[in-house]
């Protein structure tokens, strides 16, 4: 009994201690986040009102203060005004046909949609270097209403809006909107058909990559098991292909961003890190925030929001976890039986024990 | 109760040493060649650029590999590798005696090993000198006019079986 | 020479040439530990066993690490934790070894400390103990440097900075220490012999100095009793092992011990599977950069009350105070002047002292890690003048007052 009434004691202060230099410690460090949310709408209107309560709160004073609850207040307006236009959009009846035509018309003298032959883009008028992305399979790896929203605000859109103003403008220039903000009837059923379009290509065209990468691996040399494995995580490296790795690389698996490291780095500020080991670094619950919402959970971030929908970053950290922590399966499976292994050593040096002391009692 | 004592004693003992061979396993495997050195492990050679009776050096997992494209008079061998209707001598191009690397003369078409001058004719087979063995043959697997070095094809098996 | 016979089987055979007899009796079966005592006294075995543990699982990592700034931590997160067959388990069973061997270090001393096992012939005993700490101490940031992730890098910029406020040479010994300008190639591989050759081998060393500074003195006991060590080894060994007041070595308490072993291997092993990060800090898997700072750069958990102690004052008196800190557990059988041994609770005022020395050890760890902000800082101060007054002051006055009442 007091034997255990020490071990009582024990366990309380080391929880006490544990307790305080790891999830506390933690909390502190790091700020609230609320959770992941895919409606886009409520995502970035909450997170603008955050923002407006931290100008309001900050401790800053006098000129300085003001102006940051003016953009904070702006902020909030501008995303009230884009999600309206997106759901004055949404709720328009598309028309993939006309779709794209609008894609050729609006789109397409930047960005190829190789899938379905679009492939006339002009690379050379890139700014920075920075090829523009094929949009064959957007349809199927970002949501839909962020692809509106996108057309319309390119920088609202993925956040990055404060490093852009009129003299130093989005290099994504799109003309659906009015002087005043609003969306004409016309370029709301335009964007509308578009995104139609893309969706209607974009399963088939990441299908289509599925098949011809599972081809591929069902015709080398490896163990059915291996095989299927390879096949499962070529999918989640085509959807990581898309959405990340025209910019950041994954050296652990041979993936090299597509755009060249200064052009990134004279793009972005700084060379966009290398995501090998980025799971382990970070944890699931911080990507699975940080893609969502990139400047929620990183204020100030270069990185945008890249308007993934829930398949696809679930595709995303599926692939982030495979690669940098390869050997989580496995990790767990022997941890249960090296643990019961030695519950059952307890069990007989426990035995061993009460058979010795019985001469000693 | 001195029984029951040494009995616990050794289910103890005997479970402790299970968990201890499994350790020195998980070790062993610790030392394994790593999967990347394994997937190194294969070398593809595309057979059609050789020339006939020129001897050509490629390395395989650290080894040199000779590969000969044997012309009418060098005759045959059941030791030949044949593809696409041609016949070829390959073989690990370390001397089955001590492993120096032999040279090949082209003039008295043979093999012969600097270190101890061991000799080897132009299929591979010692034929004067210390060398106990005719040279190795690789692994191999025919593929067309490539020639797949580490995969045991059914030609490599055969050949094999019959030696 | 001695006479050898023919030997009758390999024990005698060897018994003649190596006397392993007599040697098992002196180490084993007749080397006396008290049978009053409880599971606190199972942790110098289960120290020695993770000990054991962080050699095994050392020596195979360091057959895959590269001790090179381009390539460590590749090695380490590529090579080991990916490729290398069961890389991973050893990885983190040295990492998560490095950082329960000092919960049960911290247990092991603050038994000690409480059952007064410092004193009365027992000095060597704790003074090795310390060297010991101080030597697992250095072990532990040597190797917190080798993965070369953002922790490792900036630990060891913002440590080796530390010999900077010695006066004087400060400046040229943080060079020296590095091996260059800024923490860099030389300064990995300097510290990389230092944790896999000169360390472990002062380590083993100092482990066994250890244990021979027991043999005379002999483990304390639970109620602090002073054995005839003598006359209860001929109770046991003419067989009244019931009245006899001490047991064998071997297989008596090791017996027990096993047992202990056994339970504590569930919970490592299930925090080496499962909840590792508090010993493998998540920031250390990026990869080190020398031109940016993480956010938050705290060190290991049993680091933070010397670090909080640091972080309590101006540079100056910081630092001065760090190092009393580091040094004062040393002299502990010289600050307790009382010659009285019993546990804690025998003690009265002592007793309040223990657990407000390790309460106060507890709250400077956990603010050691909080962000330096606002009211942490006052607690800091507070908890750090409160540290050094506990020991320099407080403890030897307690002390005197106890041994002038037994008077």
């Amino acid at each position: 009994m007091r034997e255990f009434k020490i071990f009582l004691v024990l366990v309380i202060f080391t929880g006490i201690v544990y307790w305080g230099v790891e999830p506390y410690a933690h909390s502190q460090m790091n700020e609230h986040t609320s959770a992941v949310n895919f409606d886009f709408k409520a995502e970035d209107i909450n997170q603008a009102k955050v923002e407006l309560e931290k100008a309001m709160n900050s401790d800053k004073t006098g000129a300085e203060k003001e102006k940051d609850i003016e953009f904070a207040k702006m902020q909030l307006k501008d995303y009230e005004q884009l999600w309206a236009n997106v759901d004055k959009i949404a709720s328009l009846k598309a028309d993939v046909s006309n779709g794209k035509e609008a894609f050729e018309l609006n789109c397409a003298s930047c960005h190829r949609a190789s899938f379905d032959g679009f492939n006339d883009a002009d690379d050379s008028i890139s700014a920075y270097g920075i090829i523009y992305p094929d949009l064959s399979t957007a349809g199927a790896i970002y949501d839909d209403k962020f692809l509106m929203a996108i057309s319309l605000n390119p920088a609202l859109a993925m956040k990055n809006h404060k490093k852009y103003n009129e003299q130093n403008p989005h290099p994504m220039l799109t003309a659906f909107l009015e002087e005043d903000g609003s969306i004409s009837e016309e370029n709301a059923q335009s964007v509308a058909d578009i995104v139609a379009y893309l969706k209607s290509i974009g399963n088939k065209a990441l299908l289509s990559e599925q098949e011809k990468l599972a081809k591929e691996i069902n015709a080398s040399k490896m163990s059915d098991e291996d095989k299927q494995k390879a096949i499962e995580l070529s999918k989640h490296r085509l959807v990581f292909e898309h959405a990340c790795a025209r910019c950041h690389d994954v050296k652990y698996d041979k993936l090299f961003a597509k755009i060249n490291a200064n052009d990134l780095a004279a793009y972005m500020g700084s060379i966009p890190p290398d995501l090998s080991m980025v799971i382990r670094a970070k944890g699931e619950e911080y990507l699975n925030k940080f893609l969502n919402d990139t400047q929620k959970q990183l204020a100030g971030t270069a990185m945008p929001r890249v308007g993934l929908n829930a398949h696809s970053q679930e595709e995303v950290i599926s692939y982030l976890s495979a690669v940098g922590d390869s050997k989580k399966a496995e990790r767990e499976s022997l941890g249960i039986k090296i643990m019961i292994y030695f519950a059952v050593m307890a069990v007989l040096a426990f035995l061993w024990k009460k058979a010795i002391w019985k001469d000693l009692h | 109760m001195s029984s029951r004592r040494s009995f616990m004693g050794f289910a103890l003992g005997a479970t402790a040493a299970v968990g201890g061979v499994f350790t020195l396993v998980g070790m062993k495997k610790t030392w394994d060649p790593l999967p990347s050195v394994k997937a190194a492990g294969f070398t593809t050679v595309d057979l059609s650029v050789l020339s006939e009776g020129e001897l050509r050096t490629v390395e395989w997992r650290k080894k040199p590999i000779f590969i000969l494209k044997k012309t009418e008079q060098m005759g045959q061998s059941p030791t030949d590798i044949v593809a696409d209707g041609s016949r070829y001598t390959v073989v690990i191009g370390l001397c089955t005696h001590l492993g120096c690397i032999p040279a090949f003369h082209k003039d008295e078409q043979k093999f012969v090993c600097a270190c101890h001058g061991g000799q080897f004719d132009i299929n591979g087979k010692n034929i004067s000198g210390p060398p106990p063995r005719p040279l190795e043959i690789p692994p191999f697997a025919v593929d067309g006019t490539k020639l797949v070095l580490g995969e045991e094809g059914p030609e490599y098996k055969k050949m094999i079986e019959k030696a | 020479m001695a006479e050898f016979k023919k030997a009758d089987g390999i024990v005698d055979w060897l018994d003649q040439r190596l006397a392993v007899k007599s040697f098992m009796k002196v180490m084993m079966t007749q080397y006396w530990i008290p049978k009053k005592i409880n599971f606190l006294w199972a942790m110098g075995v289960i120290l020695l066993t993770m000990f054991a543990i962080l050699f095994i699982t050392g020596l195979l990592l360091v057959m895959y690490y590269k001790p090179d700034v381009a390539l460590a931590f590749d090695s380490v997160n590529k090579t080991i934790m990916q490729e290398v067959e069961y890389g991973w388990l050893w990885r983190h069973m040295h990492g998560v070894a490095a950082s329960v061997v000092f919960l049960v270090m911290y247990i092991h001393m603050f038994t000690g400390i409480y059952y007064g096992s410092y004193k009365r012939g027992r000095e060597m005993i704790w003074i090795s103990g310390m060297l010991l700490f101080v030597l697992f101490s250095a072990e532990a940031f040597s190797g917190y440097m080798l993965p070369w992730g953002q922790m490792s890098y900036w630990a060891a910029m913002v440590i080796t900075n530390l010999f900077g406020g010695i006066p004087f040479i400060g400046p040229e010994l943080v060079e020296w220490i590095r091996g260059d300008y800024a923490v860099g190639d030389a300064t990995l591989n300097r510290f990389f012999m230092l944790h896999v050759c000169l360390l472990p081998i002062v380590v083993i060393a100092v482990i066994a100095f250890h244990f021979y500074s027991l043999r005379f003195p002999h483990v304390n006991n639970e109620i602090s009793e002073e054995l005839d060590f003598d006359l209860e080894a001929e109770k046991y060994l003419a067989g009244q092992k019931k009245e006899s007041k001490v047991i064998a070595f071997w297989p008596d308490f090791l017996c027990k011990d096993i047992f202990y072993i056994c339970l504590f291997m569930i919970f490592y092993f299930y925090l080496v599977c499962f909840h590792y990060d508090f010993a493998m800090d998540p920031i250390n898997f990026d990869p080190a950069n020398a031109l940016k700072t993480p956010p938050h750069i705290y060190p290991e958990w049993y680091f933070l009350w010397s670090y909080e102690i640091l972080r309590g004052f101006s540079y100056e008196i910081g630092l001065a105070c760090f190092g009393i800190a580091q040094v004062i557990f040393f002299v502990l059988p010289f600050l307790d002047r009382s010659d009285v041994v019993a546990p804690a609770h025998k003690r009265g005022a002592f007793m309040v002292w223990f657990w407000v020395l390790l309460l106060d050890m507890i709250i400077l760890t956990i603010y050691g890690k909080l962000p330096p902000v606002g009211i942490n800082n006052n607690i800091a101060t507070i908890a750090s003048v409160l540290f050094l007054l506990l020991l320099i002051v407080i403890l030897p006055v307690i002390t005197i007052m106890e041994r002038k009442a037994k008077k």
